[in-house]
This record gives structure tokens, sequence and C-alpha cells, in this order.
């Protein structure tokens, strides 16, 4: 059955693609078609008839064409507007682009690789950058920053000079003496805290990190208050400021602000009303709280520290100083050494008599520290932050140059298109256009991709270095201003092969494919080293790194730490609780014993006593200990015996040292050859206690110091300040409960709260640990984006070698020959890198290793696992490339064009 | 049947005195063609259509489209001014040419006795 619109619409298709006719022409047409027929029909003819008998009178096609053709190509040229030629010039970038979209659309996993592996590397370079930024803006964001210090207090050494390290521990009295002595101090701030149980009525305490401040801590430190008065809110002694996130936990839904908080000070509950929220300290702020006290209230509650208020020996508390507007450190500098002179003279005479100073000599005096050196300075490693950007440069670098040279190998393939553009008229300026174009599209793609990266995995980032970092520092102006750069300098050089070099070419030679690309071979086989020189390097140093955080976890330490759990008795009657805890727990099978210490273990530096005698310093440890403290960690004695609850003389004579300390005397002094019966020489405090046993050295220290003399007394020396207690590994959940129990019957008013000693112990490593977790990370994506590079260019090299390949194969060559011999290129590369890397790797892991006293030998196997991991990883990446070329049918192979 | 030349030579003038007495659209200039020359300026419509574009490539015509009475789409022509200056001009030309012939001609030719 004839249907007219058919008729005309299939009349219209077969005019469609005829470039002598527009739409508007064809629209013309069948307006014109539907009119006769319309008549026709009028005068009783059918559709069919109509419809043929119409095509007739619009004569033949050719005809019809030829005309509408003269029309079209003699058209008078119209006046060239703006308009017009921006539209042709939007007509060409839109095929720019399309040209583009289509390029990276055939060579989709090349497309993935070149941006992917831009992306991935920026990302992992702006993450370790913000890592560092943070290191570097520690305490910067106190409004006053260049006027705030700390103090320490420095002494000369054997050389003469100030020892920059120095004490921040300072007597109560220095901080009202800076105000009153020192012009130009505007406040001296004290800064004393712990950790304090608090509580709300009578809820459950909670533990808190209080702090004791001077009342000027809130106007002078950059710490927001969000509400009360920040100028008088610590006035009054039983004021108490908490911090947002600790008035949320004490107050769920009450309103703090004149409501009390009992804090566990000494001994009991002490009520101080709240006068203040404070925002929380930011993660990048050396000063940490949770709660902020006056520090008058501080001595009302430690007789210790009433009694030694004026007493400029006992150094006890950390010491801020603001200097008026103006004021700098040198200004300041005379008054502090009189200061010092005048409360320390003895000091400088003994110090000058040793070193033989003369007395005009500066041989002692207070420092000031700025604030935003601090973290940096003291307790952060500076080099750790270079080696990180080094890392993070490094990683951006190798993901730039994979990408530059994925692109100049990709856009080699395409000498094709800029003849044929060439040939209809393209000049060079265009082809450079758009090349550069497409590489700035691709980069700021890449750039864009890894931006949101960065942004996606910030808080796996956090959870792995243990930061609080936010996403918008990389928004600063700094990050936005290095990307452009990057943008820029990366897009012009991807760029700058095709559209400087293909751009040049004369189209009859691209076109008839007799032109050779052998590109920059150099450059890329140099770059290609440095990427897997970086990749083993960081693999080796995972590795290294690893083997030795291993190694301080299964060390023999020399006592038994596992299934010990820790409780802090600070400020309570650590010796009396231990007693009543032994006896209530006696009849607990699943508790295998109780004792106490004033020292924890596994912790770094010294605690205890320091005497020189005879030009000759000692460090002694100090433990307060049970009597069966040596049987509860598992110690064993070398000669002697332990302490005997059944002896009275044990309680106050009778000492136990290890063998570090024995060795000390003997080498420096010759003394102590049988030490059994003898006093420990030249110590006032333990004179006439004499040494009952000599125990075999344990590693109650970090790893990183060698097993210190050390001393061990049921006299009261020290503080017992930690509760040990051993559980059956068998029933670890019964033991906890039983111990939890019996805590509650023994001191009601503080919850029972406990650590294991092995996880407390490893918590010293954590610094460590974060480190050894960014390198391997880093390493891992380092190698990543080398692989990726790697299999880039082995795809472009076998595409091009393909003919090569067939022709081998044809002839006879075996699949794992053609293999080999694709992939061998690649794999000298590879061992190239590996031979840079490992001296580098071996020279740099052993400076880190030298911080351990007990660390591990750096043997072969482990750089000979790096190195096997990154040659089997590049192995297998390009032999898959290589094998997928060689297994290809020849006949395919030798067709392709 | 007139020859082919010399209604490709007509064709200008005749469209631009259509388009004089009124706006119009192919179909009706096509038609009206057909009706005054009773047949014998014969000429396959498609090849009209050009014509007008030519004609308005070089200003003399100016075309909008429209909806006819039927709803359909439809180009109308209209001459411009510059258009009407055209058909003068062509008017001219073609009278100086017709009193050429008529001085040589002065009879017109008997049809009738052939």
């Amino acid at each position: 059955m004839f249907n007219l619109d058919h008729a005309l619409a299939a009349w219209r298709r077969s005019l469609r693609f005829n470039r002598a006719f527009s739409r508007d022409d064809l629209d013309e047409l069948e307006a014109h078609l539907r009119d006769y027929i319309e008549a026709l029909q009028d005068e009783g003819h059918d559709d069919e008839a109509a419809f043929r008998h119409d095509l007739d009178r619009l004569g033949l096609r050719h005809d019809m064409e030829t005309e509408y053709r003269k029309v079209r190509w003699t058209r008078p040229k119209r006046h060239q507007t703006l308009f017009n030629t921006l539209h042709w010039h939007a007509v060409m970038i839109k095929n720019y682009f399309k040209i583009a979209l289509r390029t990276l659309y055939k060579e989709k996993s090349y497309a993935f690789i070149n941006i992917f592996g831009l992306a991935v590397g920026l990302a992992v370079c702006l993450l370790l950058f913000l890592f560092v930024r943070n290191e570097w803006t520690y305490d910067q964001f106190h409004p006053k920053v260049d006027q705030l210090y700390r103090i320490h207090a420095v002494s000369v050494d054997e050389s003469g000079q100030l020892n920059e390290s120095g004490n921040t521990a300072h007597p109560l009295a220095l901080a009202p003496a800076l105000e009153a002595e020192v012009p130009g101090v505007e406040a001296a701030i004290r800064v004393r805290g712990f950790d304090y149980y608090m509580r709300h009525e009578q809820a459950e305490a909670i533990s808190v990190r209080g702090t004791f401040v001077d009342p000027a801590f809130t106007t002078q430190f950059g710490f927001a208050m969000q509400a009360g008065d920040a100028a008088s809110a610590l006035e009054d002694p039983l004021n108490i400021v908490l911090s947002a996130s600790t008035a949320d936990k004490l107050f769920a839904n009450t309103d703090p602000l004149g409501n009390q908080v009992s804090v566990h000070l000494n001994g009991s509950y002490v009520d101080f009303t709240v006068t203040g929220i404070i925002a929380d300290p930011p993660g990048n702020s050396t000063i940490q709280f949770e709660a902020l006290m006056p520090f008058a209230a501080y001595p009302m509650h430690y007789p210790d520290m009433q009694r030694n208020a004026d007493n400029w020996n006992y150094s006890v508390v950390l010491t801020y100083v603001a200097l008026r507007a103006g004021v700098t450190n040198a200004d300041v500098a005379p008054a502090l050494a009189d200061l010092y002179a005048k409360h320390y003279e003895s000091r400088l005479n003994y110090a000058r008599e040793e070193y033989n100073l003369g007395p005009d000599v500066v041989a002692g005096s207070f420092l000031l520290r700025n604030m935003a050196d601090i973290h940096l300075v003291e307790t952060s490693n500076p080099t750790y932050s270079y080696i990180l950007l080094g890392i993070a440069l490094g990683i951006l670098v190798i993901a730039c140059i994979n990408f530059m040279t994925l692109t100049i190998g990709r856009s080699a393939r395409r000498a094709m298109e800029v003849g044929v553009r060439k040939a209809i008229g393209a000049h060079r300026g265009q082809l450079m256009a758009q090349f550069w174009g497409e590489a700035f599209m691709l980069t700021a793609l890449a750039l864009l991709l890894g931006l949101g990266l960065a942004v996606a995995s910030l808080p796996v980032f956090n959870a792995v270095t243990d930061e609080d970092l936010a996403w918008t520092g990389l928004f600063a102006p700094a990050v936005v201003m290095a990307l452009l750069g990057l943008f820029v300098s990366t897009g012009f050089i991807a760029g700058s092969y095709p559209a400087l070099l293909l751009s040049r070419f004369r189209p009859i030679e691209t076109l008839s494919n007799r032109l050779r690309l052998s590109g920059a071979n150099r450059l890329t086989k140099g770059l290609v080293i440095i990427q897997f020189a970086l990749s083993v390097f960081l693999m080796v140093s995972t590795l290294v790194m690893g083997a030795q955080m291993r190694h301080t976890q299964t060390m023999n330490l020399g006592f038994d730490k596992d299934h010990v759990v820790v409780i802090e008795a600070f400020g309570m009657d650590g010796r009396g609780i231990v007693q009543k805890l032994e006896q209530t727990l006696a009849s607990e099978p699943d508790v295998l014993g109780v004792t106490a210490s004033g020292n924890s273990l596994g912790w770094s530096g010294s605690i205890g006593t320091n005497f020189s005698h005879n030009d000759k310093n000692y460090t002694i440890n100090i433990f307060t200990v049970e009597a069966n403290y040596f049987d509860f960690f598992d110690i064993p004695f070398v000669e002697g015996r332990g302490f005997d609850v059944l002896r009275s003389a044990d309680s106050t004579g009778a000492l136990v040292v290890n063998e570090a300390l024995v060795r000390d005397f003997q080498e420096k002094d010759g003394l102590l050859a049988n030490p059994i019966g003898e006093e420990i020489p030249h110590h006032r405090r333990t004179a006439g206690a004499q040494i009952i046993g000599v125990v075999e050295d344990f590693h109650f220290n970090v790893l990183y110091q060698e097993v210190a003399p050390a001393m061990f007394a049921l006299q009261n020396y020290w503080g017992v300040n930690y509760v040990f207690v051993r559980l059956n590994p068998m029933a670890v959940p019964d033991a906890l409960a039983a111990t939890e129990a019996a805590w509650a019957a023994v001191v009601p008013d503080i919850p029972f709260q406990y650590q294991f000693l092995d996880d407390t112990m490893q918590r010293v490593y954590a610094n460590d640990q974060q480190w050894s977790a960014i390198v391997r990370y880093a390493s891992f994506f380092a190698i990543f984006i080398a692989c990726l590079g790697l299999l880039g260019l082995a795809t472009l090299t076998t595409a091009r070698r393909t003919k090569e390949l067939g022709i081998r194969k044809v002839l006879g060559a075996s699949v794992p020959r053609l293999v080999g011999l694709v992939a061998r290129d690649f794999l000298w590369l590879v061992v190239a890198g590996i031979v840079v890397a490992v001296p580098v790797g071996f020279v740099v892991m052993q400076r880190w290793l030298e911080d351990f006293a007990y660390r591990i030998e750096l043997g072969p196997l482990l750089f000979l696992i790096g190195a096997v991991l990154a040659l089997g990883l590049a192995a297998s990446v390009v032999s898959l490339q290589a094998y997928r070329a060689a297994r290809a049918n020849p006949v395919e192979s030798l067709r392709y064009e | 049947m007139l020859p082919k030349v010399l209604v490709a030579a007509a064709v200008r003038p005749i469209m631009l005195a259509i388009l004089a007495q009124g706006e119009s659209y192919g179909y009706q200039i096509i038609q009206r063609i057909h009706d005054l020359s009773d047949g014998k300026l014969a000429w396959s419509d498609g090849t009209l259509y050009p014509v007008l574009h030519r004609l308005e490539g070089e200003g003399l015509v100016r075309s909008t489209w429209r909806m006819s009475e039927a709803g359909r789409k439809r180009k109308y022509y209209r001459l411009t001014h510059a258009g009407q200056a055209a058909l003068a001009q062509e008017q001219a030309h073609w009278f100086d040419m017709h009193a050429i012939l008529l001085k040589l001609w002065p009879t017109p030719p008997q049809l009738a006795l052939t």
C-alpha cells in the first residue's frame, strides 16, 4: 500500500547527505511537492500517481543538483563578520575536541594509564605535602606567635658553649620572677598538665587531660574562647575552663557555664566552677589540653608544690613567655642571663671550675625558643619532613615524566593525522594549537582527578599517619599556585613534541609513512632508570624499616611483658592499693600476680638520679618496687638475692642493682668488683643501703637506648605510680573482669582504666611506625606509577614493533624468544635502576638504624628481596605486553598498517 | 516549446515580474509561469528554485519561512528595493531587444500558413 508520507521521507533521505542541498532547500522542495500533490489529488489522481508525476516534473536529479550546486558555489562572498570568524573557530575547536576524544577512546588503556598515573602521583604528592605543611605550620595559629616563646635553661658543656638543648622544666618561682624582673616580658605563663579524672555530679568519671595554667593563658595564646570571658575566666583558683569536646562529654545536654565539675586531685575530688568553654586545640598545637585550671589551685592541692614554691632547684613546670610588641629575643637575653646568675650562682661557679672558664664567660642562662620552632626543633625531626618532601617530589616527577613520555609516545602515532590535516590546508600554528590544547586538556583532567583522589583518600591517610589534616589545606594559595605551575609545565612539555616536531613534517612524508619515529630514546631510558631507582630505594627502605619494627616487637627484652595489664595510680596511694589488690586477687585463679613500681617499662630517657664524682657523670635509674617485682617479671639474678619482706632491713637498707650499674662503676672507677654487701659509691641519697643482689640487664628503656644503670629498692625513693597485674593467658577476659571487680572494691571513686603493657611499650615506637607506614605507602605508589609507565612504554614499543615481531615469528622465532627480545631492553633499565638504588638505600638505612641501640644487621637479603620484587614486577608488566604481541597471528600483524 | 537557452535568459525577468505583483512562494510562482506561458515554458520545477536562491543571493529578493493556511511550512519570497530596480533594468533591456527584433521582423510570423 502506498504511503505518501513514507515516500516523501524516503525521497528526503535519498538527498540528505547530498551536499548540494541544504536542509532548508529540502524543506522548500518538500513543501513544493506537497502543494503539487494536493493540487493533483483535487483533480482526482491517486497518491502514488500524483507523487510519481510530481517527481517527474521536478526534473532529473542530476540536472537539479547541478543547478543547486551552481548557486551554492557561486554565491557571492558575504562580508566576513566577527561572528562568522568566531563561528568557524568554534567549529574547528569542536573538531579538535572530537578528534581528541576519539583518540582517547580509541586508545582507552593508554589514556587510562596516562591520566590515572599522573592523578595518583599528584594525589600522593598532595597528601604528603599536606603532612609536611602541617609539620611546618605547627603552632602558627597563635595570632601573637612572633611574641610567644618557651623558656629553657641551658648550661655550658665541655666545649665551653651553651648547650642548646637545655631543660624545659622550671621552678614555680620562675614565672613571677620573669614578670617582675625582666623588662619586656608581658606575661609569663606556667603550664603543667596531667590526666585527671573528672565528673559532673555523680556521673561516672572520665579521664581528662587537665592543664594548670596562669590566667594570661587564655588571652596570650590563640585558643578561641567559645563562651565565657577570656580575661577573667581563670582568675579564681576554683574556676575551670573546659575544651569544647570535654564540655560535650561532661555535660550532655545542660549548659556547663556556672556548673560544677569535680576533679580528682591528690586523692580526693575537688569542685571547680565552669567559667568558660574554649576551642579544642588543633592537631598542630604543641600545647594539648582538655581542661584548663588556674595554676594558683595547683599548690593548694599538692603540698609538695606548696613547700617548694620558692625552691629554685625544684623544676617541674613548663614556662611560656609573651614578650611585649616590638621586644625581641635578643633584647631580653641580658636580663635573662642576670636572672639565671642570681638564682644559680653555685651552678655557674661549678661549671666555670669544671671547664676552666673565666669569670666573664656566660656559663648558663635562660634561653627563649620561639613557639613556631618548638615542634620542629624539639618534638619532631625536620629531616623527616625534608625526606618526605623529597619522596613527594620524586613521586610527582615520576608521574609527570610518565605522563610526558606516554603523551609523546601516543602522539607519535598521529603523524598520519598531521599529514592529512596539512594536506587539506591546516597551517603549522593550527596544529601546534591543537596538540598543545590537547596536552593541556589531558593535564587538566589528570590534575582534577588527582585533586579528587587526594580529597577522597584523606581520611585513610589521616588514619595511617594519626594526624587530623583538613582537606581545605589543599586549596591554600601556595598549593593552587603550585598546581597551576605544574599544569603549565607538564602540559607544555607533554604537548611540545607533537606541537613542535610533528607539525614540521612534510605531509607527503607522513602520508607515505616513510617517516621513522625514533623519538627521545635516551631521555626515556634515563627516566625509566630514575623511576626504578627511586622505587627500589623506597621498597628497600620499607623492608628494612619493617624488619626493624618487627625486631623491636619480638626481641627478647629480658623480662616477660606478655599478658600484663598496667594501671596508672598517679596521685594515689600506690603501695596501699597494691597490697589490698593482692589480698583481694589472691584467691583468683586467673590472676597470676600483682606488683607495682614507680616506673612503667619501655620509656625513653632516664628517671632517677644524676651526679658527678671525680669529673665522671653517673646516671642511675631508680625503681621503687614491690618485693615480688623480679619474680613477677621473671627477671633472673646474676648473684645475690631479691627482697624479702620478712627481713625488716630490706625495706629501708637494701638495694638491688642491674649488671649495667656494676659495669658502669667498674669501668669508670674500678669499683664494685664484688658488689654484694657494698653501697653505691659516691651516692649520698642511698648511703647506708647495701646491695643485696644483681639482676641481669633487661630493657626497661626503649630500644633506642642501651640498658642503663638502674637500682631497685623497696624504700620510697620514688612514688609507686604503676600497678601491674599478670593475667592467665588462657582466660584473659575472666581475669580482667576479676581485676576490675577487685579495683572497684579497693578504689571505688576511680574508674578502672588499664592498658596492656606490650601495647604501651609499642606506642613508644609510634613515630617510627608512622614513618615506616608512610614510606610503605609511598613506595607502593612509586612502584605502582613506575610500573604503569613501564606498561605504557612497553605497549607503545610492541605496537611499533608489531611487524618486526610478525616477521620473526614467520621465520620461526618461538613466543618465549620474542617475549625475551622485547622484555630484555626494559629489564636492563630496571637493573640499572637497582644498581643505583642499592648503595643509596644501604647508606640511608644504615643512618636510620643508628638511632636504635638494638638493631638488625643490614644484610644483603633485604636488598635482594627488594631488587627481585622490582625486577619481577617490571618483568611481569613488560612480558604481559610482549606476550600479547608475540602471540598475535603473524598474518594479522603483517597486514597491520 | 521554447528553446532552453531562451527560457534560461527569460526566467529571471519573469520571476522578478511575478514577485513584483506581490509576495509569493515557490509552487505558486511556478504554477503562475505555467499558466502565463500556456505550457510553452517547460522547465523542470526542481531547477527553478536555484534561480530564486540566486536572486536572493544577489539581494534582489528576500525569503521568510511562514506557516501556510494548510498548516505547512512555506518559504515566501518578496522583492526588495534592489529587486525592483533590477526589474526596471531588465524591462529596459528586453524592450530594447524587442525594438531591435521588431525592426527586423515587421510582421508577426504566420503560423497558420506553415
